[in-house]
């Protein structure tokens, strides 16, 4: 989206501050094709958008309350301090750091006589623009009726 | 001629005189708009369906979808999959009052107003004429085909049963012959389904939108707003794009192949790249509907588009 389609939605949306606002609509009276498309804009918004009815507030509860399930509260503490806290926290921290030292300079050790990782084993999925559906809505088909 | 050669004749003679008598009568063929306005008044009864959707392009090569049809006067619900067997792709949800789809793969659904629309649109359209249609799913059915009023050939036709007036196959044609859809229900039964199975309720954990406040047809989704001036819905195979544009005086000497008068408004139908394309004026501004879709689905579509924007 443009920085001028952001801007007509937001106008529209009635989310300008009213500077923002004002100097939009100077705009509007300078730019015709500006002019022209927030016509259209609103003539389909009109169109589209009469008498839609918000969202039913037990709906917005909902998904409210399983949002804030999902969220972690994370506090932020410095890289540094945080490995020496967590290295200091328990004197078996550090045999776990010595096994995995050792079991990453195995593998190492390994991968060094034949690669580990295969070209294959890296899949990369691309994403499909999101104006695409997907093709698991439909199958093939032999066209026939089958109703005899 | 003996007496046992007589009698036999006269068994003959009788059993052909009297069997057609016998037979069961030959029903006469209902009235065409009074067989439509069965087809489409809403039953009583839920009925549960498995129905093949099949999607033709150009050169006759089809995609298929399969759906659980739910019906009854609490609403409709669409649970649609790719195979028969296949996890849900697409569910729908319409009652009286809302409208709600979900498309679990992309984690996304929408929700809204139910939109009524020109439901009869087809009898302003189309001449009507109904013929025996043969057996579907097991039931006989009447034929009732719709004829363009503007070149006479047949572009939807309806099976409806004989016994219920329910749809049991539809096939919609583009104006060249060649077939555009075919919906056929493979299997029915009558259920006790709860209403609610038709509680326009979004499932968790998908991302949701306000679905726009028009209608379209089942299984198209809202896709995509470009300038607020656009809309694109889709269902997988083929697109419906709404539009307002400036009036453009060189589209106004285009003669429409068809003119319908709708609820609000009369709109014109145009040949066109993507299938067909449909327009009306209002106030300086030029809305138009294109798509690969069926002529009376796009009348709805434009139908409900507000009556004054």
């Amino acid at each position: 989206m443009s920085a001028d389609e952001e801007m007509l939605t937001d106008y529209l949306d009635g989310r300008m501050s009213s500077a923002a606002k004002a100097e939009f609509e100077r705009r509007l009276g300078d730019e015709p094709v500006l002019a022209h498309r927030a016509r259209w804009a609103q003539a389909m918004r009109r169109a589209l958008t009469l008498g839609v009815p918000p969202l039913p507030e037990d709906l917005k509860a909902k998904l409210l309350a399983q949002a804030r399930r999902h969220v972690r509260i994370e506090v932020e503490v410095p890289l540094r301090g945080s490995l020496w806290s967590a290295l200091y926290a328990s004197p078996w921290t550090w045999g776990a750091g010595a096994a995995f030292a050792a079991a990453a300079l195995a593998v190492v050790l390994k991968c060094s006589w034949k690669p580990c990782l295969q070209s294959r084993d890296i899949a990369i999925r691309e994403k499909s623009p999101t104006h695409h559906l997907s093709p698991d809505l439909w199958s093939e088909d032999d066209g026939q009726d089958h109703d005899k | 001629m003996t007496a046992k050669t007589m009698t036999n004749r006269f068994v003959w003679v009788f059993f052909f005189l009297t069997a057609p008598a016998g037979a069961a009568p030959r029903r006469a063929p209902p009235v065409a708009t009074e067989l439509f306005g069965a087809a489409i008044a809403t039953s009583s009864r839920t009925t549960v369906e498995l129905v093949r959707v099949q999607s033709f392009d150009h050169s006759g090569k089809a995609k298929a979808q399969y759906w659980q049809r739910s019906m009854g006067p609490e609403g409709v619900r669409i649970e649609a999959a790719a195979k028969r067997h296949a996890p849900l792709a697409l569910l729908e949800v319409i009652n009286s009052k809302k409208r709600m789809q979900a498309w679990p793969q992309a984690g996304r659904a929408w929700i809204g107003p139910a939109v009524v629309t020109k439901e009869d649109v087809e009898l302003t359209m189309y001449d009507l004429s109904v013929s025996t249609g043969g057996r579907v799913a097991g039931q006989a059915t009447w034929r009732l085909d719709m004829r363009s009023k503007a070149d006479g050939r047949v572009r939807r036709s309806w099976w409806i049963g004989k016994k219920g007036p329910r749809i049991l196959r539809r096939e919609d044609y583009r104006r060249n012959g060649t077939i555009l859809r075919r919906e056929r229900v493979i299997k029915t039964e009558q259920t006790q389904l709860g209403k609610a199975a038709f509680l326009a309720e979004v499932p968790g954990g998908l991302a949701v939108s306000t679905r726009p406040t028009i209608w379209t047809p089942i299984g198209y989704v809202p896709l995509e707003r470009s300038w607020e001036t656009s809309q694109i819905y889709g269902d997988g195979l083929r697109q419906i794009v709404l539009s307002a544009t400036r009036v453009d005086v060189a589209k106004s000497s285009e003669k429409p192949y068809a003119e319908v008068r709708l609820t609000s408004k009369t709109v014109g139908f145009f040949d066109s790249e993507d299938g067909t394309r449909l327009s009306w004026r209002k106030d300086g501004v030029d809305f138009t509907l294109t798509g690969d879709v069926a002529e009376a689905d796009l009348a709805r579509v434009a139908d409900s588009v507000a009556k004054t924007p």
